[in-house]
């Protein structure tokens, strides 16, 4: 009977399953499938045989994966670089976000939230362009300056030891104006009798700032600073890759750039879509741990 | 509520408003360097390529690029997949969020855990690969729309916003004999244009800066977009697009401005469609962080 009912039910809202089957043929096609196309990691995949005819191979290519300094050397690049990020690039949202919230003119405040939300919208294609001119050893702007204070040039795009704060540099000056809004967000709903209350008892806009505002948006500092570990070792695959070259790959090279270069352009794909398991399932459980943590400091999941 | 401004309150605000002023400096100059550079005369250019205001102003270098074939075409496929892509992301995001708002969708949780979990876990760049190749996509346009139906934190977005409305106007349309479809097509949408526009400017941004993409799956340059050109003339440093420029040495360009018009190009539409949707974004933004 209730079955009954629930098809009924089911039957009397079809149109909702039609306004969401776009969706679902979405999601099985272009995430399910490929899910199931994991299995290639565990089977010697041949282009002409396809995933189902590939023969098994149990663990081999993980084996053959942990056996490689290559891939230990990517893995660790990965963490330290998002490591870095996460040291330099974190505070850089907040500070420029409390001090914006300082500026009285509100003329002068939304011009300056317009430009420095701007960068997040250039592609890193474009942004390395920009890097790469700057930078160049022949008439880059960077080197001229320093050559006019009497240094010597640097080739930096080929300096390994130069790479990772290359890469935080330009992180955070395309990403830190937008990660502003966010904290906009939470300062704009702090109660103003707080500022007044601070205000009576002598706090001047310094020390409203620390002893008032950073403490109403703690916690989304600290949901921010988890979600932050949530992807430690994912992303940065569209600005390594437009930046690197061979000369950085001790230091520059990660999980994504190391995947796509095995798997497409060597043709290893079995191998590569090992990386990629191995990938997913770290993530999930930073995932899922970050998910965890988030739910016990505020009640609430991320998810 | 005018304060006294204490000594150190005027060194407080002096020292911010030099240091914000600093920080969007720093944040504008390689535009408008890039702008400096793209509208250089030869003749200026090789004596520096530095100037913060250019004496002499030639368009050559844009006159040569839209008259390039390849960029031209390169362009209409930008425009084409991002038009296309906004319409279609939209519209299959929109009906999804709007069903999954309903309660009694029949196996509403179950669906919404479908959903979810692909943010958890993916079949990752490999099998991505090998299924667009089965899919016979390589090669075709399509690729660049195709698979780019929903993107899940946009759709919890769009769920969030529109499980916001109030009931009341959809319960007033039911009881006046309107199905689903009319509340969808007729209140929900047109109750939600500034969520969708600030949506619809993220997945612009997606589909026009698409570069990845076409480079795994559309092998022949005539098929690029304007993001895959860019990368191949600014990061793979391909002189075949800039070396035509300097024919004539007395009409020459250099290869940095032509580089230079083609980047302005990529980012002009960006910069002046965003600031109108800006005050919207701030707003979207803040619903779906707050809420999912």
């Amino acid at each position: 009977m209730k079955e009954q009912s629930a098809m009924k039910l089911a039957w009397k809202n079809r149109a909702l399953y039609v306004l969401l089957a776009p969706a679902i043929v979405f999601y099985v096609v272009f995430c399910y499938i490929p899910m199931y196309g994991i299995t290639i990691a565990f089977k010697d995949f041949m282009l002409s045989k396809g995933v189902l005819a590939s023969p098994w191979v149990g663990f081999d290519h993980f084996q053959t994966l942990f056996a490689l300094d290559k891939f230990w050397s990517v893995f660790y690049n990965t963490f330290y670089i998002n490591l870095l990020k996460i040291v330099w690039g974190f505070p850089a949202p907040l500070i420029l976000a409390l001090l914006l919230n300082e500026v009285r003119r509100m003329v002068f405040k939304r011009t300056v939230q317009t430009i420095i939300y701007l960068p997040y919208f250039i592609s890193w294609v474009t942004i390395a362009g920009i890097v790469t001119a700057f930078l160049s050893v022949e008439d880059g702007l960077v080197n001229k300056i320093i050559l006019s204070f009497g240094g010597e040039k640097v080739n930096f795009l080929m300096r390994s030891d130069l790479f990772r704060p290359l890469l935080v540099v330009t992180s955070i000056w395309k990403e830190a104006g937008w990660g502003t809004i966010i904290y906009f967000a939470a300062i704009s709903s702090v109660p103003p009798e707080l500022y007044e209350a601070a205000k009576i008892d002598g706090a001047n806009r310094w020390k409203q700032m620390l002893h008032v505002t950073l403490p109403w948006i703690a916690p989304t500092i600290s949901i921010l600073l988890i979600l932050n570990f949530g992807s430690m070792m994912t992303g940065g695959f569209d600005q390594v890759f437009n930046l690197y070259n061979l000369a950085v790959y001790e230091t520059g090279d990660v999980i994504d750039t190391y995947m796509y270069r095995t798997g497409l352009v060597e043709g290893k794909f079995s191998l590569a879509a090992a990386v990629g398991l191995l990938l997913n399932i770290i993530n999930f459980i930073l995932l899922v741990t970050v998910d965890r943590i988030s739910k016990k400091i505020n009640g609430t999941g991320i998810y | 509520m005018k304060m006294k401004r204490t000594a150190s309150g005027i060194v407080f605000d002096g020292f911010n408003y030099s240091l914000m002023v600093l920080i969007a400096f720093l944040t504008l100059y390689p535009f408008w360097h890039l702008l400096v550079q793209s509208v250089l005369p030869y003749e200026e250019a090789i004596k520096s390529n530095f100037y913060l205001i250019p004496r002499k102003v030639t368009f050559e270098a844009y006159q040569y690029v839209f008259t390039n074939f390849q960029f031209f075409r390169s362009l209409v496929i930008s425009v084409g997949v991002t038009v296309l892509g906004i319409l279609y992301q939209l519209l299959i995001t929109c009906m999804a969020a709007y069903s999954l708002t309903k309660k009694n969708l029949p196996g509403r949780n179950f669906l919404l855990f479908f959903i979810v979990f692909t943010m958890f876990f993916g079949g990752g760049l490999i099998p991505y690969y090998l299924l667009i190749k089965n899919l016979n996509l390589v090669g075709s346009l399509w690729v660049m729309v195709l698979p780019f139906a929903v993107n899940t934190f946009y759709l919890i977005i769009v769920k969030t916003s529109f499980s916001s409305l109030p009931v009341e106007l959809e319960e007033a349309a039911f009881i006046d004999g309107a199905g689903y479809y009319r509340c969808f097509f007729r209140i929900v949408l047109p109750l939600s244009i500034p969520m969708l526009s600030t949506i619809g400017l993220f997945i612009a941004v997606g589909q026009w800066n698409n570069w990845f993409t076409p480079m795994l799956f559309l092998n022949e340059r005539q098929d690029w977009p304007l993001a895959l050109l860019l990368r191949d003339i600014l990061v793979v440093n391909n002189t075949d697009f800039v070396r035509n420029g300097g024919m004539q040495p007395q009409r020459q360009l250099l290869s940095n401005s032509i580089k230079a018009a083609v980047a302005i190009v990529s980012i002009l539409p960006i910069v002046a469609v965003y600031p109108f949707i800006q005050k919207y974004f701030v707003k979207g933004v803040m619903i779906g962080a707050v809420k999912s």
